[in-house]
């Protein structure tokens, strides 16, 4: 069953002799449960096309199915909730809020519902992520595999439907890297998370299960990793 | 260095935002400078022309006898700069019979004209020409209505003879007095002087025009100078009295007269010997300025310093680099203190010319409510180049300070320091315990921006906690004023509508009085005459009362504070004779149900009034009365006159305390009228007139003076307006017996009005300063909250992407605005609280009696407006963050 299908996805900035085509027809589906990777030289439309599956950035043609909901015909405000419920985010730089702490960063999507967490689904989340003895500690008082741990469990604490990563290695030394693949790989794996995920890096693309090459703004290969 | 120019203009260009910022910040100080500049500049111009204007333009005076031959000397003294003169008296007979028989006058040159205060007095007409042109005192017009400008009198004129004596022109009236003509003038009446003199001189004071060839040399004048340079006046004035032959007097010193007021004005102060406490007094309003202009330059630096440091944290990541090349710490800091600098150039013009204009405002205001106390031509706002010069020195100043502060902290980062500062813009410690005003995660985070950013906000809460502290401060101070006349307006003794106090140097004119008893829509007054008086008694003729509750005389003579006085074992206690006029006091009689002809039989007797306010029990509410002394009924008690060691006669007499009385009369029986620990006695008028001509003439003076005091008939609501047409019909009634030097009246309604205008100029005055503190701190908040907002987009970012919906974002910035907005509020609560208690207790009012006057709307509009001008701030922030693109903020651009 397709968790995401995007058909015709077209993203252009500027216009006339500055235009600039940054995704050009793009037609993609994820499995429910599928690790598939995104790989391409820079400037290939990796990005954008993350930022577009996340709802953080709207296409200039084509249409977005998450769990069959056409993402672009939603309001700003329908988007907001849709992304705090349906959409996991993980960053290259982390981007904790400073003020808060780690349990309230992993918590924020749910407390910006207004929800009440579920503290299970909390301890088992942060017990797997190794975080169960920093949870009153701030950002900056972790170490980057540790802010990068809490960014993956703050974008798993709602069991999203598809959890979007970009170049969450980029910012971490060869350990931390692996242990934040590898994590990714245990919430896809022991959840059934569906993962799409941006990188440069061969290795961690070898780590999914399906790998998309992307240039000049368009899928170029699509292969399955044996 | 070239490169380091080019880095400023390329910063300065990029970053129009923060610039546009700073500018903002910058103009507003600026005008503020300005506006304080001009302020204190007109101030002191001002103080000159007033100064001027009441005393006249000159230096110095030589006040001892200076005669006609010494004037060559004196104009030909190399210091001397011009010379004013007032030539001989001159006394001239009119023909009429009355209060006023001569025209007393004296020429002036035309230096003294042009110098002095009369000039500006004349009221109709012009300032006289000749020797034969005469300007005559309004009092001559008011006496001779048909006389006009142009009008000639032919007068003889002579000198004036007491007792087969020549005396001084302008000596006192003496019933029995001649007029010894030496010849005849014809005088041209060419203008109206604004001059009112008793009638106890009994003449019309006019001016002329002196002609400096017809001076004699025995002629004695009166000679004002002004000197070149003028700060070397106390050198040379003494300088001069020597040259024409001045003596020393026993101290060494020649008998002359400075313009101090006006020299100090110009910073010109006499030797030290002679200063002392006046140098003090001069100089501590220059002082005060210049500490107030530090505070100025203080404040801004706290205000502005902030948006130099946002500013230099957007630049932390080209610092980082500059640093990182090799860029030295002072060439960074030179760096950041040039845009500063260059960044001020823009708005200094605008900023001077802002201040002008709110100095005209200011000034134009001031003007408009300068009936209370001023008496003068209206300020004209003076605006040169000694208001502008401190303006732009005291704004580049304070920039200049403002800029060095982040700029000394740039220059000292190392490069890596610059790194881990640039992801996160600010450190952030854990706060100590939750500070959020308001619940849930948006709260939070609201209450988290305020609290984690509080030294960013520092500067604007100060300003908007003094602004709000001086608001309320001077609130609870009028209300409570209000609130306590309220309360005590049953307790308060009853006070006149009219008061009249004749004073003519004569005895009382009974037609006047009598005529003064029968005025329409007034009960008959209480007309009254006063003989004060003392008693020397020993400690014994204290009243039990008196030795009980406050200690006897000794204790009160040695609280220091009341005017009984101890001399060789006896006490010095007050009295005063109250003489009632005939009506007033058979009136009196009968409402104490008390015979009055026995006081008509002999003058001696008295109805006493042997009470006194115990001033340490007695409240606002109550007013506690003890017995003064120990007296009998027919006790005779001896006075005399010399209640003061300044009064020179001795005269001693007795009165006989004939009854006590419990009550003085009604429009008599305000406490305040009266010292404490007075003995009042009320006798005849007559008698009291009696006694008190046999003092000496200055008790004489105070016995030949009389007061009345009206009510009106109607005893229900009066208003100011029935009062004022009351007070005209006294006025008209007396006007026909007493020259208008001769009276005075008073109104409640005068004194409501002067009340209500000092209110409104106080009002004016702190609403000003309030509103001055508040547009600091707002100006403040508003730059702050603008550069914050922009160092935030990346956490906006962040929420938005994690799900924060637009209404979501704009509830946290609305929350973060009025967490903001109340913060300083709340923090003067405590303030507010301590000067609620500390002006109720003086007060002596309850908080219930004080709640209905609470000053809650004033408070509540005060408070509403910081907060929409805060929310305000943070609605146009969040206007482009919330159009901002997610991706484009939360992207990281570190090298």
């Amino acid at each position: 069953m397709n968790i995401l299908e995007c058909k015709n996805l077209t993203k252009t900035y500027g216009s006339g002799s500055n235009k600039v085509v940054a995704l050009e027809h793009v037609n993609l589906s994820l499995e429910k449960g599928s690790f598939t990777a995104v790989v391409g030289a820079s400037g290939s439309g990796k990005s954008t096309l993350l930022h577009l599956l996340g709802g953080v950035d709207r296409a200039t043609e084509g249409h977005i199915f998450i769990e069959d909901t056409d993402i672009s015909t939603l309001s700003l405000e329908q988007l907001a909730i849709f992304r705090r419920r349906k959409v996991g985010l993980v960053y290259q730089f982390y981007n904790l809020i400073p003020t808060l702490d780690v349990r309230k960063n992993i918590l924020l999507p749910i407390l910006l519902d207004g929800q009440k967490p579920d503290e299970d689904r909390f301890l088992k989340i942060t017990s797997s992520l190794g975080l169960s003895d920093r949870l009153t500690h701030l950002p900056r008082e972790l170490s980057g595999g540790q802010q990068q741990r809490v960014a993956i469990a703050r974008s798993l604490i709602y069991q999203p439907a598809i959890l979007l990563a970009d170049e969450p290695t980029g910012n971490l030394d060869r350990k931390n890297s692996r242990e934040t693949m590898e994590l990714l790989k245990f919430s896809h794996q022991q959840y059934g998370q569906t993962i799409l995920l941006i990188t440069h890096d061969e290795n961690i693309a070898l780590m999914a299960d399906r790998i998309l090459t992307l240039e000049d703004g368009k899928i170029i290969r699509d292969e399955v990793v044996s | 260095m070239k490169i380091l120019r080019e880095i400023i203009w390329d910063n300065m260009r990029k970053n129009k935002r923060s610039s546009f910022a700073i500018m903002i910040a910058l103009f507003l100080m600026t005008t503020l400078m300005s506006c304080f500049s001009g302020m204190v500049y007109t101030m002191w111009t001002d103080a000159v022309a007033l100064e001027k204007w009441h005393n006249g333009n000159w230096h110095g005076e030589l006040f001892d006898e200076t005669y006609g031959r010494d004037l060559e000397k004196i104009k030909n003294y190399a210091s001397v700069d011009a010379v004013l003169l007032k030539g001989p008296w001159e006394v001239a007979k009119l023909s009429e019979e009355g209060r006023r028989i001569y025209v007393i006058s004296r020429g002036a040159n035309r230096e003294y004209w042009e110098s002095m205060p009369e000039k500006d007095g004349i009221l109709r007409g012009r300032v006289p020409e000749t020797e034969q042109e005469l300007v005559l005192s309004k009092q001559y017009f008011d006496d001779h209505p048909d006389t006009k400008i142009g009008d000639m009198l032919t007068l003889p004129v002579g000198t004036r003879m007491q007792n087969g004596q020549v005396c001084m022109p302008t000596e006192g009236i003496d019933e029995t007095e001649d007029f010894l003509q030496t010849g005849t003038k014809t005088y041209t009446i060419v203008g109206e002087l604004d001059a009112v003199t008793s009638s106890s001189v009994p003449g019309y004071t006019g001016m002329t025009y002196l002609e400096e060839d017809t001076i004699q040399p025995e002629d004695v004048l009166t000679v004002y100078l002004r000197f070149d340079p003028m700060r070397r006046t106390y050198q040379e004035l003494p300088a001069l009295a020597e040259t024409i032959g001045y003596e020393q007097d026993e101290y060494g010193e020649y008998t002359l007269r400075y313009n101090h007021s006006l020299l100090s004005v110009y910073g010109i102060f006499p030797p030290k010997a002679d200063a002392g406490p006046d140098l003090l007094v001069s100089l501590s309003v220059p002082l005060m300025f210049l500490a107030f202009a530090l505070l100025l330059v203080g404040v801004f630096v706290l205000v502005i310093h902030n948006a130099f440091a946002v500013s230099v944290n957007d630049k932390l990541e080209q610092v980082g680099i500059l640093s990182g090349i090799g860029a030295s710490g002072k060439q960074i800091q030179k760096m950041v203190i040039t845009e500063a600098l260059l960044l001020s150039v823009p708005p200094m013009l605008p900023g001077l010319a802002a201040g002008w204009f709110l100095d005209k405002k200011l000034f134009e205001l001031i003007n408009a409510t300068n009936d209370i106390g001023r008496q003068g031509p209206e300020i004209i706002l003076t605006f040169g180049l000694p208001a502008i010069l401190p303006s732009v020195l005291l704004s580049l100043l304070t920039v200049w300070l403002s800029a060095r502060i982040p700029a000394k902290k740039a220059a000292k980062l190392l490069p890596v320091e610059i790194q881990k500062q640039q992801g996160e813009g600010q450190v952030f410690r854990r706060k100590k315990r939750n500070r959020k005003l308001f619940g849930g995660i948006l709260g939070e985070l609201a209450g988290n921006a305020v609290y984690f950013r509080k030294k960013a906000y520092r500067a604007a809460t100060i300003s908007l906690c003094l602004s709000f502290l001086l608001l309320t401060g001077f609130q609870y101070l009028i209300t409570i004023q209000d609130a306590a006349q309220e309360v005590y307006a049953a307790y308060a003794p009853k006070e006149n509508a009219i008061s009249v106090s004749v004073s003519d140097g004569r005895w009382p004119d009974k037609a006047a009085m009598e005529a003064m008893k029968e005025i329409q829509g007034l009960k008959p007054p209480v007309i009254k005459t006063t003989l004060p008086c003392a008693i020397w008694v020993p400690e014994e003729k204290a009243s039990g009362d008196l030795q009980t509750h406050l200690g006897g005389f000794q204790e009160i003579v040695e609280m220091g504070k009341y005017s009984p006085i101890e001399r060789d074992g006896n006490y010095r206690i007050q009295v005063q004779l109250l003489g009632l006029e005939k009506d007033s006091f058979v009136t009196y009689c009968d409402d104490l149900g008390v015979d009055p002809q026995p006081y008509y039989q002999d003058a001696s007797r008295a109805l006493v009034y042997n009470k006194t306010k115990d001033p340490n029990v007695s409240t606002k509410r109550t007013t506690v009365m003890r017995e003064l002394l120990d007296l009998e009924q027919g006790e005779l008690l001896t006075l005399t006159e010399k209640n003061d060691d300044a009064i020179e006669g001795d005269f001693q007499f007795s009165i006989q305390a004939y009854e006590f009385t419990e009550h003085l009369p009604e429009e008599l029986s305000n406490p305040s009228f009266y010292p404490s620990f007075t003995l009042l006695a009320v006798m005849p008028m007559e008698h009291v007139q009696a006694l008190g001509a046999s003092c000496c003439e200055k008790r004489q003076g105070t016995v030949k003076r009389f007061q009345a005091y009206y009510n009106l008939e109607n005893t229900g609501e009066t208003s100011n307006a029935d009062i004022d047409e009351a007070k005209k019909r006294v006025d008209n009634v007396v006007n026909q017996y007493y020259g208008s030097g001769d009276f005075n009246i008073g109104s409640l309604s005068d004194q409501e009005k002067m009340t209500a205008d000092i209110r409104h100029a106080m009002n004016l005055i702190f609403t000003f300063l309030t509103c001055f503190l508040a547009v600091i701190g707002l100006s403040n908040i508003w730059a702050t909250i603008s550069a914050n907002l922009q160092q935030r987009r990346r956490e906006f970012a962040m929420l938005k992407s994690v799900g924060l919906t637009p209404g979501q974002l704009w509830k946290m910035l609305c929350l973060e605005g009025v967490t903001l907005g109340l913060k300083p509020l709340l923090y003067t609560i405590p303030f507010q609280a301590v000067w609620i208690g500390a002006f109720l207790y003086t007060s002596q009012i309850t908080v219930l009696e004080y709640l209905p006057f609470f000053p809650v709307r004033v408070l509540s509009i005060y408070i509403l407006l910081v907060l929409l001008a805060i929310l305000g701030a943070y609605l146009i922030g969040g206007l482009k963050l919330q159009r901002e693109s997610v991706i484009e903020a939360v992207k990281d651009d570190t090298i």
